[in-house]
C-alpha cells in the first residue's frame, strides 16, 4: 500500500510543490468564515486525488500498475487509506498555518479564528465530511472510471445538496422550526451553522455516546463503500 | 521440465468475438511465438493471463499456480511488455522506475541502468519525449530489471526499425540460455519468430489453429503449386487454404509428406513460412 502511495506522491508531487509554495506566500485565500478555511484544505485533498486519477486516467497507466503483482482490492484500499492520510495532513496543515497567520505574520485582514474549528464538532464535522465524499466517490470511480464516475459523483452530490436546503427549507419555513438549522442564520455563515447543527446532536448524546456513535457511522458507512469498490473494481477489465 | 504456462479451454466472450476452448502449453526454458492476424485474441490472451481480463470459463496456471487466486506470487515473477506501453509521460525513465521497482522484491537497479544504457535511453529523459520504439524499449528494460521467469511480450516488435529488433530477439533469445527462463511473445510479424521461436501458436477468429514445435510446423506445412486441373474435389478438401489463378494455384497443406506422395512430379512443393500459413488460413480459407 505504501509502495502505491510513494507512487501517488512521485506522481503528482508538482503539486504538492506548487500548494506548498501558494501557501508560503499566502495566495491560499484567507477566507473570513472559519469553516471554509477548512473547507479548503479539504478542497485541497480533493484536488490532490483528482489530479492524481486524472494523471493515471490520462496516460491509462492504470492497465500497467493493475499488471504488477498487485491484488485490486490493496490498490482500492489504498486510495481509501490515502484520503484518511490527505484529511489528516490537510487539518494539521490548516491549524498550523491559521496559526501561523494569527500568531505570527499578525495581518488583521487575514485572521482566522480557528476556536471553534478546534473543537469536537469541528474536527468531527471536518473529518465526517471528507470521510462521507470518499465513501460516495470511490464506488463510481471504481465502478465507472474517472470521467463518468466524477460526473455521476457531482450530480449526486448535487441532488444530495438540494435535498438538504429542500429540508432546511422545509424544516424552517413550513414547519416554522428554529434553532440551530434555522435558514437565515444558517445561510449567514452555512459552516457555523453546521457547527451548530452537530453541536445540537452532541449536547443530546453527550460527548462519548456523540464520538462513539459517529466513529461506529463513519466506519460502517467506509465499510460497505470499499466492500463495493473492491467489488466492482476486482470484475473491471482492461 | 516442467509447463511454465498451461492454458486449458480458456473461453472469453465479447459478445461480438469469442475466445473459444482455448488450449496450449510452454514448457520452461523456451520461447513460444503467439502469431494471428489483428483481432485474432492474442491480446485476449496475454491479458487474460495477467488477470486484467475475466475469463468466462477454462484454466489458466503459471508456475503451477493459478493467475487469479495466486496472483501476486504469480506476477511478481513475470516481466511484460503491453502493446503500447503507458507510463506517466510527465516522468523521467529515473522517476518512472521509482514508481515501479518497489514492487518487485528481486528488482535489480545495477541490471536497468545497464539495459537503459545498452538501449541508449538517458534515465534523466521525459517519457514523452521517447520515440515509440525507445518507449518500448524503456518497457521492455522493465520487464526484465526484477529477474523475470517468464516474460510476456504482446507485439513487442510492432514499430521498431529492424535494427533493434534483431537486438531484442538476441536479448529474448540470450534470456532463455539457463534453461529456467520463458518467453510468449506475440506478433505479427512472423519472420521474427522464425528467427527465434521454439514453440508456435497459431490463433484465429479466438481458436487455436496449432500449437506445436517450430521445426515441427516448418516440417509438416507445405505449399503446393500446380495446374488447375489438378484441383478435384478431393485435393480441394486436402487444402487448407487455396490462391487460385487463370494458370495454376497455389495452396497450403499441413501434411508434406502426404502432398510429395500426392503430387510427385506434377506439382512443386515448398516449405511454407509461418506467413503463409497465416495468409492462407486467413485469406485462402479453400475459397480464394
Amino acid at each position: 500500500m505504501l509502495k502505491l502511495w510513494a507512487k501517488d506522491f512521485v506522481v503528482s508531487r508538482w503539486l504538492w510543490l506548487l500548494i506548498l509554495g501558494a501557501d508560503i506566500l499566502y495566495l491560499r485565500p484567507p477566507f473570513s468564515q472559519e469553516l471554509a478555511f477548512m473547507i479548503s484544505g479539504i478542497g485541497l485533498v480533493l484536488v490532490w486525488v483528482f489530479v492524481t486519477l486524472f494523471l493515471e486516467d490520462r496516460y491509462k497507466t492504470e492497465v500497467f500498475y493493475a499488471s504488477l503483482p498487485l491484488k485490486r482490492s490493496t490498490i482500492v484500499l489504498a486510495r481509501y487509506v490515502l484520503v484518511g492520510f490527505l484529511a489528516l495532513v490537510s487539518a494539521a496543515w490548516t491549524f498550523v498555518h491559521g496559526y501561523l497567520l494569527n500568531s505570527v505574520v499578525k495581518l488583521r485582514f487575514i485572521r482566522i479564528d480557528l476556536r471553534s474549528l478546534f473543537s469536537v464538532e469541528g474536527i468531527a464535522g471536518y473529518f465526517f465530511f471528507a470521510a462521507f465524499l470518499a465513501a460516495l466517490f470511490f464506488p463510481f470511480y471504481f465502478k465507472l472510471g474517472l470521467g463518468l464516475g466524477a460526473l455521476i459523483f457531482a450530480v449526486v452530490c448535487l441532488a444530495l445538496g438540494s435535498l438538504f436546503f429542500v429540508f432546511q427549507f422545509l424544516a424552517t419555513e413550513a414547519l416554522h422550526l428554529t434553532g440551530p438549522l434555522s435558514m437565515p442564520e444558517f445561510l449567514k455563515d452555512p459552516g457555523l451553522g453546521i457547527l451548530r447543527a452537530i453541536g445540537g446532536i452532541k449536547a443530546s448524546l453527550g460527548v462519548p455516546l456523540f464520538i462513539g456513535a459517529l466513529i461506529v457511522f463513519m466506519a460502517g458507512m467506509l465499510f460497505i463503500s470499499i466492500r463495493l469498490s473492491i467489488r466492482v473494481y476486482e470484475k473491471r477489465e482492461f | 521440465m516442467p509447463n511454465v504456462l498451461e492454458i486449458e479451454n480458456l473461453n472469453k466472450n465479447y459478445g461480438d468475438f469469442r475466445l473459444k476452448d482455448v488450449s496450449f502449453a510452454l514448457p520452461q526454458g523456451y520461447i513460444m511465438g503467439l502469431i494471428g492476424p489483428n483481432g485474432a485474441g492474442k491480446t485476449t490472451i496475454i491479458k487474460l493471463i495477467l488477470n486484467l481480463l475475466r475469463r468466462d470459463g477454462g484454466n489458466i496456471t503459471v508456475f503451477g499456480l493459478d493467475n487469479v487466486n495466486d496472483e501476486v506470487a504469480v506476477k511478481s515473477r513475470i516481466g511484460f511488455v503491453h502493446d503500447t506501453p503507458f507510463f506517466y509521460e510527465s516522468l523521467t525513465l529515473k522517476s518512472l522506475k521509482a514508481t515501479v521497482a518497489p514492487f518487485y522484491k528481486d528488482w535489480d537497479d545495477e541490471l536497468f541502468y545497464r539495459l537503459l544504457r545498452e538501449f541508449d535511453l538517458p534515465a534523466g529523459k521525459l517519457f514523452r519525449k521517447l520515440s515509440r520504439g525507445m518507449k518500448m524499449k524503456f518497457a521492455l528494460a522493465v520487464a526484465l530489471s526484477h529477474h523475470a521467469d517468464f516474460v510476456i511480450l504482446d507485439e513487442p516488435t510492432s514499430g521498431l526499425d529492424p535494427v533493434f529488433r534483431r537486438e531484442l530477439l538476441a536479448k529474448l533469445s540470450a534470456l532463455i540460455q539457463d534453461e529456467k527462463k520463458s518467453v510468449l511473445f506475440s506478433t505479427h510479424i512472423t519472420s521474427d519468430l522464425e528467427r527465434i521461436a521454439d514453440y508456435i501458436t497459431f490463433i484465429h477468429n479466438g481458436r487455436i489453429v496449432f500449437s506445436s514445435a517450430r521445426d515441427e510446423v516448418l516440417e509438416k506445412w507445405a505449399v503446393v503449386k500446380a495446374g488447375n486441373e489438378l484441383l478435384n474435389d478431393d485435393n480441394w478438401k486436402f487444402f487448407k487454404g487455396i490462391r487460385k489463378r487463370e494458370f495454376g494455384f497455389e495452396a497450403l497443406t499441413s501434411d508434406a509428406a502426404e502432398a510429395r506422395r500426392r503430387f510427385a512430379g506434377k506439382a512443386v512443393i515448398e516449405k511454407a513460412s509461418l506467413e503463409d500459413i497465416m495468409y492462407y488460413m486467413t485469406r485462402g480459407g479453400n475459397r480464394a
